[in-house]
């Protein structure tokens, strides 16, 4: 990055904001539409009630939960990028991390639509607080329902202020570039900022600080996520490889829609000169790295449903690779296609064998090849979501209480929603406010000296 | 009411240059502040490596969260107690969850307001000029680093001198 100047870095960045190519219309189009669906979706699912969803007993959990867990995962590398690589120091994060930061708010927000849209009574979500009340009721602190209440808040609230102090000399930057009205905005979001060093003293000592909270937060988030399941007795469901196995999904998920969102972004913006080769290239060594950690995780799950000798948890995980079976045979009347083992297969071919690509050089160079992975992660990542929740709740321990699930067209709309609600809010976001950040990448730039050799 | 900005303020283009100034007007005893377009190390090393306070506000109220989140479960346990089956009615591993995302919300929010009250305060203690000249001039948020010495009119020549030694851009006074 020696050939760019500072100069260059708020020009190019601030460029962004500017009118951009049709290609950005044309998504946000696309992305208003499916948010429309949703909203009409939800709409009437909140007018008619939950029965319009396909879950039911023995199914308590489905699209709505699988969506949450989805969505709560694709928030996770955005911490991970913007938390856990800034001290670990890998300067690869800088072009990135803005946009993928905004990507965990927007994600974390999508995510946390889905228990509230769950629970059918949105209205009365406020019951999951503790408040002192005329009852005196108060909530089960033992519960992992409860910790996920607190875990994602929390997440919510940590990840929201991080994006926002990490905008402030950014704003400050806008504001000094700006005419008018917008500069009027830019000065009162910008609290002040003058760019003095002792500002800079404390903004760096707090981000470090926010930061060293984000990291553990992130691991957190995603284990009590994966304690929703782990702590009960489901076959499927109750395992103690669960949180690392959580962990490691949600950044290998996160970091193929870093990908989906970056490689466009990058075209459309023209940002090449800063979201370089190897910037795309780091990301997709950690994609590769997670793969195999979520590969693993999915081959333990199997051989330990194989060697514990359980039989319910055998049982389970035939009717996951297999589907249906008569009487319990192996692959005696095995319908290899059903829906359940579709979900299985795809998860394998996505997040097992769609990457193996990555290992070739030329194809962690080649920007097509990646985003059309990211594509297979993401559907993949879903899958696995899916797989884990509802093949689990259809085949509990005793066949009279088994059952089967398909969405309804309702639950099908609200799912196309949040991907709406997700990339309408990113593509706002990416013509208000500089997708990059400003300061950061001067970091990686090297400091003008008239005398000594420069080094950033 | 406060006084208005007595004193001289210069721009840079170098980094070593800016630094060298820094630590002269520091050796020099000067009340003086840095204006950079980004965080530098050598700049804080410069000024004499000033430390924040921040850390200590975090800490406090990252305490304060651990006690919430294992005091509050605890308490509306035991003061309704719901016995079930052999279950303890005050869990400290199930708490240990609510004491560390409580630890972590109360300390993020803490730092977050810390660094814009110390910020703000700072503002107030830092006189930076109110001239048209200062206000208009945006270049300390893209590419050059500023000094800001505040001086009585008698010292203005020494400093103006010492900037104009090491590069300076563009210097101003401010006596009006």
């Amino acid at each position: 990055m020696s050939a760019i100047t500072y100069a260059d870095v708020n020009r190019d960045i601030l460029k962004t904001m500017v009118r951009p190519k049709p290609a950005y219309y044309l998504l946000i189009s696309g992305s208003l539409f499916a948010l429309l669906i949703g909203g009409v979706s939800l709409a009437i699912q909140t007018d008619v009630g939950l029965g319009l969803s396909g879950i039911s007993h023995p199914i308590g959990w489905g699209f709505y939960i699988t969506n949450f867990v989805f969505w709560i995962g694709i928030g996770h590398a955005g911490t991970l990028i913007s938390a856990v690589l800034f001290l670990t120091r890998a300067p690869w994060r800088n072009p990135i991390y803005r946009a993928a930061e905004a990507m965990t708010v927007f994600a974390v927000m999508t995510a946390g639509l889905f228990p509230l849209i769950h629970v059918g009574r949105t209205w009365f979500a406020y019951w999951m607080i503790p408040y002192p009340n005329q009852r005196m009721l108060w909530t089960n602190f033992k519960s992992p329902l409860e910790w996920d209440v607190f875990a994602v808040s929390t997440y919510l609230t940590i990840s929201v202020l991080f994006f926002i102090i990490g905008l402030i000399p950014d704003l400050a930057a806008m504001r000094d570039s700006a005419t008018g009205t917008r500069k009027k905005i830019y000065t009162l979001l910008s609290l002040g900022w003058t760019n003095s060093y002792q500002q800079w003293l404390h903004y760096m000592r707090g981000y470090l600080l926010l930061a060293a909270f984000s990291t553990p937060l992130v691991f957190s988030v995603h284990s009590i996520v994966s304690f929703d399941f782990a702590m009960s007795f489901l076959p499927g469901w109750h395992t103690t490889i669960f949180p690392p196995y959580f962990v490691a999904g949600a950044i290998f998920s996160g970091m193929a829609m870093v990908l989906t969102i970056v490689i466009p972004l990058r075209k459309i913006f023209g940002l090449e000169k800063f979201i370089t080769l190897h910037v795309l290239q780091s990301s997709a060594r950690l994609i590769l790295f997670t793969s195999f950690i979520v590969g693993y995780a999915y081959m333990t799950e199997l051989f330990m449903a194989y060697y514990s000798g359980n039989h319910f948890e055998r049982s389970l995980f035939y009717f996951r690779l297999f589907g249906e079976f008569s009487d319990g045979a192996p692959f005696r009347d095995a319908h290899l296609f059903s829906w359940p083992s579709l979900a299985f297969w795809t998860m394998i071919f996505c997040n097992m064998i769609s990457p193996l690509p990555l290992w070739r050089w030329k194809i962690r160079n080649n920007i097509y090849a990646l985003f059309i992975i990211s594509i297979f992660i993401n559907i993949g990542m879903w899958f696995e979501r899916y797989n884990i929740i509802v093949s689990s709740l259809q085949r509990d321990f005793d066949p009279y209480v088994w059952g089967s699930y398909w969405p309804t067209i309702i639950e099908a709309g609200i799912t196309l929603g949040s991907f709406g609600f997700f990339f309408t809010l990113f593509l706002l976001f990416i013509r208000a406010m500089p997708s990059m950040a400003i300061a950061e990448l001067k970091e990686s730039i090297p400091a003008p000296m008239k005398h000594k050799k420069a080094h950033s | 009411m406060s006084k208005p900005f007595k004193g001289v303020w210069g721009s840079f283009e170098y980094m070593d240059e800016t630094c060298t100034v820094i630590r002269n007007l520091r050796e020099q005893g000067k009340d003086y502040s840095v204006l950079s377009p980004f965080h530098h190390h050598e700049l804080q090393a410069a000024m004499g490596d000033p430390q924040s306070r921040i850390p200590f506000i975090t800490l406090v109220f990252g305490g304060l969260g651990i006690f919430f989140g294992y005091g509050y479960p605890s308490w509306t346990a035991m003061e309704w107690v719901l016995p079930v089956s052999m279950k303890p009615t005050v869990s400290i591993p199930a708490y240990t969850i609510i004491g560390f995302e409580m630890m972590v919300l109360l300390g993020g929010v803490s730092t977050v307001l810390g660094i814009l009250i110390m910020g703000f305060f700072h503002l107030r203690r830092e006189k930076l000029p109110k001239s048209s000249s200062f206000k208009n001039y945006s270049r300390f948020s893209n590419d050059r680093f500023g000094v800001v010495v505040r001086c009585e009119k008698d010292e203005a020549d020494q400093v103006e001198k010492l900037m104009r030694s090491h590069s300076v851009e563009e210097v101003y006074r401010e006596y009006e």
